[in-house]
């Protein structure tokens, strides 16, 4: 509370407002001001002055009965003086619902005022405009708030309701902040709406009355009817939509069978058909045939001409040769053998020579040899005789030698001579072989004459088969165009045969198989006809159900748009439902939570004024969180009901309730107080304690008291008088 | 001389119209007294010819008075000189046994009966020959349906009549009893106009320029997505080939109307009704929604109560939100229980994260400010 800011009225002019005309009025700030008027002289008009002259008149009838006896100027002016320097000015005419608010500044060292804004509309309180929300801003910065309410609830004290409501009533509406209910008056509401609804109980749905029509459930139950309704009739439309569907089946069958019974000369003629097509597939079938064996051979005679030119591929030269190759290669064979036998005559000859040569060299080596023993010895001193025979028969060996060697010599010309006449011929036999070789591309070194000799054969042979294959291919005809019949066979004529044969098929199934067409034909039309039977006789059947259903007694689509209208309606009692239970369990948790404290706060602050209005007789006051009973503590810290005080007690409690209210629930301004003869039960001993008690409020809260008590003349409040009334009786302020 | 025609569909004699409430009744003789009016049309314009595309008769077996009613009009129109000519629709279908089409000999010139268009009819009337459509769709009988519809030569003018629904979208199911059809259908049809019942609202078919078919649409408003005009529709041709002159010509007896009215400055429900009473013509039935966001909470029940004698029927919606007026602003700021409990709604709504929880809020608030002011 020490944070508050001090809001008092210091000034108010009237210029016209109900019975009141060019009345001015100075309350004085501290403790406040009495105003001591005769009953019907204008003190409620005088505090309606105050209120209106902040909010004006949300109720054109009521504004019209507080408009100036008598016309002229309806204006009310007021200056209030917030936290001691700022000064708000507001002058309201209600005749043009316009306003203008001045905000001043005191300067406190200098004590000059200063204007500090100015704003001026028409806030009319009965619509909206943008100069109500000014204005509303304006009031905000004075009171704290906007609304009338507040004030009538927290700064307003009138002579009280306890003349009709108990004070726990009072308590309970104080807080509510409704002059219309209570907080517990609007859970019942709220309950009793919710059970309308529902048959059950807000708190716990779970528990749901029994045999009672709800608004709910008799949706659900409506809802039910007709879903079931829609049922049974969309159940009585499905049978008979099956039914007919049935029937329609059934006739369109028998027409089918008709028509087949009837189409006899088409079928046979289709008969007639499928016995052609089957002919000339036959026909087709066997004539590829044959042009695949064709086409087969020549394909085996591609592969063996293949495999035969393969074969004759090395041997082609062989072809090349003179039909008297197999001599050729017999004087080839001879040559070989003639040179041969020349070079072997050749060896023999050389063979015969060498050896003599060795020997003739060994006998001068050793002639020589003895010779030089023989000198030697001779030389050294040896026996000359000895030695002189040695070298003799050294010499000896020497002639020998020497005749010996020319004797060879003259031999060995023979031979050279046999041997050159040997080579010559066989050189001869040589070349004519290369020659002969050649001429056959033989390579004379490697060849096999046998071999040789059956490779010209298999040429020979290979040419010889080679020769009769191609007069047989001859034969064979052209591949190409055997190919191409075939494929044609295959791919169109065939194709086209079955495409006929299968669509005759298809329309007349009946007769694929492997049995006679006439036979299956007749089988059908045997078929046919006790099908034709039995769809008769489900036709009667059909059409007698058909006949036993009921009609739909409801229209399909009238239910469904009844089912629509009832979730529409069940929709909207859904959200009733829980918008109530919504309401119902806010308004729960406000009285657990918010009542709690508030209460709290009050009842400690009204123990403590009742106390000091009591002078110390009660101590306390408490308030039942269930009953809402309120009782007070009296000084032996006995109980007493509230309701068991007496009037003047309960004046006095009220007052302390109203008190309290304005100190704890107002929101952050010091609030002055305005009474209005709340103590007209008061006797002089309890009017003293209100005295003493409202001096020490007035320190905080501007005190403005309405009264027609004369005793309060004497009180220590500065006292203001208003003249006695001329006219009739003034309206009461509640009425506003 | 030209040839004329007058095209309606839907009538709905005999409708039952609880949605009407107590104005039910009243509001069937509107039904039966707009049939009248088509009737008075025909005659005042001399037609040659009336063409009704199905659902004459809300159900297949109405009461006899309704049948009598439209016996009476049609005889009318016989008086007059004036052929008629009719298909069944879905709601008096031919398709059951006690159909009333079935069971009554009404005074048409013809009746459709056959399940397809296969059988039209032909005459001259004032110099014109005219070939007339018709289908009575049956489940069991029909198999081609539109496809049965071709122009039989190329004289005259042809016309077709067909209660049936048009396809508008891929998606949609629609019944084979509906005889679903393409928008683009009609154009494709050789035909010089296809008259059309089904759905409620008027709608044109054009090829190019040229009208080639039409939704007449209700006569009568029977719920609310009937809103506005209702019409018949008059064709007009100079002479076989040349485009049709088609004139929508309003027939209702009382609109449906829907409004809108902000109430967010005003005082009370009084002062509601009477801004309802300034902006809504009395010849008219209304829906009105209210809007806006008042002091108050409007009593739907009470407005109702207070113009039901003026309007017959009227529904009056409350879309108002309190939230965001100045009432609650007000009540925000009280240190009261009262102010704590809006204070919490008001949390509570902005923290609803879906239409539902709001729409309980918005209530659970107007039940507040209900029971404390």
């Amino acid at each position: 509370m020490t944070d508050r800011l001090d809001l008092r009225l210091v000034r108010l002019r009237v210029d016209g407002f109900g019975r009141l005309r060019d009345f001015s009025f100075q309350p004085a700030s501290d403790p406040g001001t009495i105003v001591l008027a005769p009953n019907e002289a204008g003190k409620s008009t005088l505090a309606s002055a105050i209120v209106r002259g902040l909010f004006g008149f949300r109720d054109k009838e009521r504004e019209a009965a507080r408009s100036p006896w008598g016309g002229g100027s309806f204006q009310v002016h007021q200056e209030w003086v917030l936290g001691g320097r700022t000064r708000c000015v507001i002058a309201r005419d209600f005749a043009t619902q316009s306003v203008v608010v001045e905000w001043h500044q005191l300067d406190e060292t200098t004590g000059q005022i200063s204007i500090e804004g100015r704003w001026e509309g028409q806030p009319n309180p009965r619509g909206r405009s943008v100069d109500r929300e000014r204005y509303e801003a304006e009031l905000r910065r004075l009171l704290g708030f906007a609304t009338p309410e507040v004030f009538l609830q927290t700064a307003y004290v009138g002579p009280g309701g306890l003349a009709v409501r108990p004070i726990e009533t009072e308590l309970l509406r104080l807080l509510s902040g409704s002059e219309r209910a209570d907080f517990r008056a609007a859970m019942e509401t709220l309950e009793a709406g919710y059970y309308r609804l529902t048959q059950a109980d807000i708190t716990d749905p779970s528990r749901v009355a029994k045999q009672k029509p709800r608004q709910l459930e008799t949706l659900a139950t409506d809802r039910r009817d007709t879903l079931r309704r829609q049922t049974d009739s969309q159940s009585e439309q499905v049978a008979r939509d099956r039914l007919e569907t049935a029937l329609a089946a059934n006739r369109s069958r028998l027409a089918e069978v008709d028509v087949e019974r009837e189409a006899r000369v088409v079928v046979e003629k289709s008969i007639r058909r499928l016995r052609e097509l089957q002919q000339e597939e036959e026909r087709f079938q066997r004539r590829r045939e044959e042009l695949e064996q064709a086409i087969g051979r020549i394909t085996d005679w591609e592969s063996s001409v293949r495999e035969k030119t393969k074969e004759l591929q090395p041997l082609v030269g062989y072809l090349r040769q003179e039909a008297d190759f197999a001599t050729q290669l017999g004087e080839l064979r001879r040559l070989a053998k003639e040179r041969d036998r020349a070079l072997e005559e050749l060896g023999v000859v050389r063979g015969g020579a060498e050896p003599r040569g060795r020997q003739l060299k060994f006998l001068g080596a050793a002639g020589g040899a003895i010779l030089v023993v023989g000198v030697v010895g001779i030389l050294a001193g040896g026996s000359v005789g000895l030695f002189g025979a040695v070298a003799v028969g050294g010499l000896l060996v020497l002639s020998a030698f020497g005749w010996s060697v020319r004797y060879q010599r003259a031999k060995a010309q023979g031979v050279e001579a046999s041997q050159r006449s040997i080579k010559t011929r066989a050189a001869r036999f040589e070349a004519r072989r290369r020659a002969m070789a050649e001429a056959a591309s033989l390579d004379p070194d490697a060849i096999d004459i046998d071999v040789e000799r059956r490779r010209y054969d298999r040429a020979q042979q290979l040419k010889s088969e080679l020769d009769g294959m191609q007069q047989a291919r001859d034969a064979l005809g052209d591949y190409q165009a055997l190919e191409r019949e075939r494929r044609e066979i295959g791919e169109k004529k065939l194709d086209v045969l079955r495409l006929e044969r299968r669509q005759i098929l298809e329309e007349y199934p009946f007769l694929d198989g492997d049995e006679e067409f006439e036979h299956r034909f007749a089988a059908r039309q045997q078929q046919l006809e006790v099908e034709q039977n039995q769809l008769v006789e489900q036709e009667l059947e059909h059409r007698r159900k058909l006949a036993d259903l009921p009609l739909a007694p409801d229209d399909p689509r009238e239910l469904e748009a009844r089912v629509q209208e009832l979730n529409e309606a069940t929709e909207r009692l859904a959200i009733e439902r829980d918008a109530h239970r919504l309401a119902y369990t806010t308004l729960a948790a406000c009285r657990d939570e918010f009542v709690t404290i508030m209460t709290e706060r009050l009842e400690g602050r009204i123990g403590e004024l009742f106390g000091e209005l009591t002078d110390g007789r009660y101590r306390g006051v408490m308030r039942d969180p269930r009953s809402c009973e309120v009782t007070v503590e009296g000084v032996e810290k006995v109980e007493v009901p509230a309701a068991s005080l007496s009037r003047g007690a309960r004046d006095q409690l009220y007052f302390a309730m109203r008190v309290a209210v304005v100190e704890v629930m107002a929101a952050d301004r010091a609030l002055p107080l305005i009474l209005d003869d709340p103590f007209l039960h008061f006797d002089d001993r309890r009017l003293a304690r209100v005295e003493r008690m409202l001096e020490r409020v007035g320190a905080t809260h501007q005190i403005i008291l309405l009264t027609h008590d004369a005793r309060l003349s004497d009180w220590s409040f500065p006292c203001t008088r208003l003249p006695a009334p001329a006219a009739p009786s003034d309206e009461e302020l509640s009425a506003d | 001389m030209s040839l004329k025609v007058l095209h309606l569909a839907d009538v709905h004699l005999g409708a039952r119209l609880s949605n009407f409430g107590r104005y039910a009744e009243q509001r069937r003789q509107e039904i039966e007294g707009a049939f009248r009016r088509a009737m008075d049309v025909a005659i005042q314009r001399d037609v040659h010819l009336v063409v009704i595309a199905g659902d004459l008769f809300d159900s297949r077996n109405p009461e006899r008075e309704t049948v009598n009613v439209a016996r009476g009009q049609l005889a009318r129109l016989r008086e007059a000189g004036i052929r008629s000519f009719g298909v069944p629709g879905t709601h008096d279908s031919l398709a059951f046994a006690d159909s009333v089409y079935r069971r009554e000999n009404l005074p048409f010139d013809h009746f459709f009966t056959g399940p397809d268009f296969a059988d039209p009819v032909e005459f001259e009337v004032d110099g014109h020959s005219v070939t007339v459509y018709g289908i009575a769709y049956d489940r069991e009988q029909t198999t081609d349906g539109w496809r049965s519809l071709a122009r039989r030569h190329t004289e005259g003018i042809h016309i077709a009549i067909a209660h049936a629904a048009c396809q508008d979208h891929p998606g949609w199911s629609i019944p084979a009893d509906d005889l679903p059809f393409a928008p683009d259908d009609l154009q494709r049809l050789a035909l010089d106009y296809v008259a059309l019942g089904h759905y409620h609202n008027l709608r044109f078919f054009h090829r190019g320029e040229r009208v080639v078919g039409a939704y007449s649409g209700s006569v009568t408003g029977r719920n609310w997505k009937e809103t506005g005009k209702r019409h018949v529709v008059l064709i007009e041709w100079e002479g076989a080939g040349s485009p049709p002159a088609v004139t929508a010509v309003p027939i209702q007896v009382r609109l449906l109307e829907t409004g809108e009215i902000d109430v967010g400055d005003l005082p009370d429900s009084v002062a509601i009704a009477d801004a309802i009473r300034g902006a809504c013509e009395s010849s008219s039935i209304w829906r009105v929604t209210l809007t806006g966001d008042p002091d108050f909470v409007p009593s739907a029940e009470a407005i109702v109560a207070d113009l039901e004698a003026r309007y017959g029927y009227i529904e009056v919606h409350d879309a108002t939100t309190l939230v965001t007026s100045r009432l609650l602003a007000e009540r925000r700021e009280e240190e009261t229980v009262r102010g704590e409990f809006f204070r919490r709604l008001v949390d509570a709504r902005e923290r609803a994260d879906d239409e539902r929880s709001r729409a309980v809020v918005d209530r659970a608030i107007k039940l507040g400010v209900e029971v404390f002011g």
